[in-house]
């Protein structure tokens, strides 16, 4: 009796399925027959131009409520000010022109206020000063023409550390208007210069991207060269002359030790991290010929990656660590080459313009390898598709050289220094410059820079 | 019994793959291969299409003023400067305009606040300001190309510096050439067209320099009332919306062109049922060369 059951319940619904089958094959021919008559009576317009302009954006002061909060609000809302308009994808507009105060804003914002300023995007937060020495800083971010809301974040932490927390708000905005991600809550490593041309003084200096919390991390007397960020850890690596010896180095920022990596008893130059952090590729010349090496840091076995009797030096690693950019003398002048991360990897050769090219740096996007170009005695610095295709010069000077990254592949920074005078050397300086080739800054430094490296994003 | 369901649940199983693999291509239009050449093919009318009675007067007045500063946005009214606990309206009366806020001297004063080590005496730079935009037709700017077309501007200044004669308008021409005799049915022209793409591209800011922003397409679905306000604006692809933060960027940044837009003017009332319901396809692939 159940078997029946059973068996009349699946023949109604074999019944029903055909009547939908049915059903549904009258659907498809009504649609092929109607769809087209219906999106014939679409317009369509193609929209082919565009405007490259920074996104207006009303950054307002935190509100706190009390002094000490308000002093909290105003500082962090500067210094994302700063951070967005440095940035070159936005402009802030003058809070004088703003008709809503801080306190109106923590509910529903008037937009239609914000409209007027024509405000593409509002931020809008609040500080609280807790018991334990603790701010909690809320904020949140608005699309003044949709009328809604983008993003919002609560954060705390130590007075003391307000600077991160504006950072974090800045790179949350920037990663959700342009999709990319943020580089404000990061660092630069480099080798600060002083002293006269044949005596100069070479160390290690460290600040935030925006050049706030400087300090030194060496003492000078020994010269420090090619600093270079770990992506994983906030780990550098640096090459530094003991007794005239060429030492790698590890220096970790959060606890202040630093070891060597090795003795090596050949030049040795251009130490890179790879993506995981695990290894550092770097080239050595043990027979006076220099090949790209890699020392497993957990190990420390080294590999030689490249055989060849031409000079090869300057390697990085792509993001997903399966290849190698490089340089070398094999076809007389400097070019960048291309290669998979293993001994028997083929080298393809992607430079193909004018002049020698050096330093290629594999973008953390993956999508671009910038270098530095040398032709006719002009410096400049360039960036190319890892096939060699679409090659540009983003910035030009006496002597330009040395890119490094932004963590989110968006933002280059590198070293030019001036064209010295009779008896003087010139400025030596740090820049940034957008991968459009626009919004090119100085970064400021107490004293001359060179050899920038950029940290990822504090953990 | 066991015929029934293995039908029945391949039924089921053929209906969900059918959902699963075939829906999504209802909104794509892929082309492929390398090398194709894209040809755009408008249907559009030649002629205005205009009924005489038409506010062509009015119109016209409108697109002159329109078309005095193309390309720009008319500067905002100068703000009243309020006070941080008073809300002031549009209607007070604006006081002289506030001097503009000086980013040099607050970037000065991030820089003096900078705690330093071994008292390194920190001199203070005025940072480069920002490299002035310029009219390229690639957004991706090479500094060899900013020479040439520095010096290209420099031979050309003393031209420029000529006050520029009054020059007639396009779309007057356009007009006054038109042929009077309307004919509801007919597509939009390419002027009518034309009027709608100048107002929403003004507004458009490309999001230049992200992955892979210059092989990004997105088509939007708008709504249009009958003075030409946007009632409505949604993105066609969703699925990418939601998958791609890349496209999401360059997707909203095509929705706030149309929000800034708010109205469509110049629009041909007689014409509604051809514009009041429209596809925008945002393609920046001829900005970057």
């Amino acid at each position: 009796m159940r078997i029946t059951y059973r068996r009349r319940f699946f023949e109604e619904c074999w019944r029903f399925d055909r009547q939908l089958i049915t059903s549904a094959m009258y659907m498809a021919v009504l649609c092929v027959v109607v769809y087209p008559l219906l999106a014939h009576a679409v317009t369509e317009i193609d929209i082919t131009r565009g405007v490259v302009e920074p996104y207006p954006i009303a950054i307002t002061e935190l509100y706190g409520g009390g002094v000490n909060e308000d002093e909290v609000g105003i500082s962090i809302a500067d210094v994302v000010t700063a951070d967005l308009e440095r940035s070159g994808q936005f402009r802030p507009i003058d809070r004088r022109a703003f008709q809503q105060a801080p306190e109106d804003l923590q509910l529903m914002p008037r937009f239609v206020d914000w409209r007027q300023i024509n405000a593409q995007f509002l931020v809008v937060g609040r500080v609280q000063l807790q018991s334990d020495g603790q701010v909690r800083v809320e904020f949140r971010l608005w699309d003044v023409l949709a009328g809604e809301h983008l993003v919002g974040l609560s954060l705390s932490t130590p007075r003391e550390n307000w600077r991160r927390i504006a950072h974090l708000i800045s790179d949350a905005i920037y990663k959700r208007v342009t999709g990319e991600g943020g580089y404000f809550d990061t660092r630069i490593v480099y080798v600060a210069e002083s002293g006269p041309r044949d005596k100069r003084v070479k160390r290690l200096a460290l600040m935030d991207q925006d050049g706030a919390n400087h300090r030194f991390l060496t003492d000078g007397k020994h010269m420090a060269l090619t600093p270079r960020f770990s992506p994983t850890l906030q780990e550098i690596t640096y090459l530094s002359y003991f007794n005239d010896k060429p030492r790698v180095y590890i220096y970790n920022i959060d606890t202040g030790k630093q070891e060597v990596l090795g003795d090596f008893p050949t030049m040795t130059i251009a130490p890179r991290f790879s993506p995981d952090g695990n290894k550092v590729i770097m080239s050595m010349a043990p027979n006076g010929n220099s090949d790209i090496y890699v020392m497993d840091l957990r190990t420390r076995v080294v590999e030689k990656l490249t055989n060849h009797p031409a000079i090869e030096t300057a390697p990085s690693y792509s993001p997903d660590g399966e290849h190698i950019t490089f340089e070398s003398d094999r076809s007389d002048k400097q070019q960048i080459y291309v290669m998979d991360a293993d001994p028997s990897g083929e080298e393809q050769r992607i430079s193909w313009g004018d002049g020698k090219y050096a330093t290629p740096v594999w973008s953390p996007r993956g999508d671009w390898i910038a270098f530095t170009n040398i032709n006719k005695g002009v410096f400049s610095i360039g960036v190319m598709r890892p096939d060699g295709s679409d090659e540009r010069r983003i910035a030009k000077g006496y002597l330009t050289e040395g890119p490094t990254w932004a963590p989110n592949g968006r933002v280059l920074m590198f070293f030019r220094e001036d064209q010295p005078s009779d008896d003087m050397a010139g400025d030596v300086r740090l820049y940034s410059v957008d991968i459009t080739g626009t919004n090119e800054r100085e970064v400021i430094t107490p004293m001359d820079a060179s050899d920038p490296a950029w940290s990822p994003l504090i953990p | 019994m066991g015929g029934p369901v293995i039908m029945s649940a391949l039924f089921h199983g053929v209906a969900l793959a059918l959902l699963y693999l075939g829906l999504p291509h209802l909104k794509y239009d892929e082309l492929s291969g390398e090398h194709v050449v894209v040809v755009e093919l408008f249907t559009v009318d030649e002629r205005r299409n205009l009924p005489e009675h038409s506010s062509e007067l009015e119109a016209k007045k409108e697109l002159r003023e329109e078309d005095r500063a193309p390309g720009i946005d008319p500067p905002p009214a100068p703000p009243p400067p309020s006070s941080r606990n008073s809300i002031r309206t549009v209607s007070t009366p604006p006081p002289p305009k506030p001097a503009p806020l000086p980013l040099e001297e607050e970037l000065q004063k991030q820089v003096e606040g900078v705690g330093l080590v071994d008292d390194v005496e920190v001199p203070i730079k005025k940072p480069n300001p920002p490299s002035k935009p310029d009219p390229f037709a690639s957004v991706l700017k090479s500094v060899e190309e900013l020479e040439v077309s520095r010096v290209a501007r420099s031979e050309h200044e003393p031209e420029e510096s000529k006050p520029a004669l009054p020059t007639k308008d396009p779309f007057e021409e356009i007009l006054a050439r038109a042929d009077s005799k309307f004919t509801p049915d007919a597509p939009l022209s390419m002027t009518e067209l034309d009027n709608i793409r100048y107002q929403i591209q003004k507004n458009w800011h490309l999001p230049a320099g992200g992955r892979n922003v210059q092989n990004m397409q997105v088509t939007l679905r708008i709504q249009l009332g009958p003075d030409g306000t946007v009632l409505d604006v949604s993105v066609v692809d969703q699925v990418q919306m939601k998958t791609d933060p890349f496209y999401r960027a360059m997707a909203e940044s095509t929705v706030r062109a149309v929000l800034k837009t708010d109205q469509i003017k110049n629009l041909s009332p007689e014409k509604y049922h051809l514009w009041r319901d429209m596809k925008i396809n945002f393609d920046p692939r001829e900005m970057f060369g």
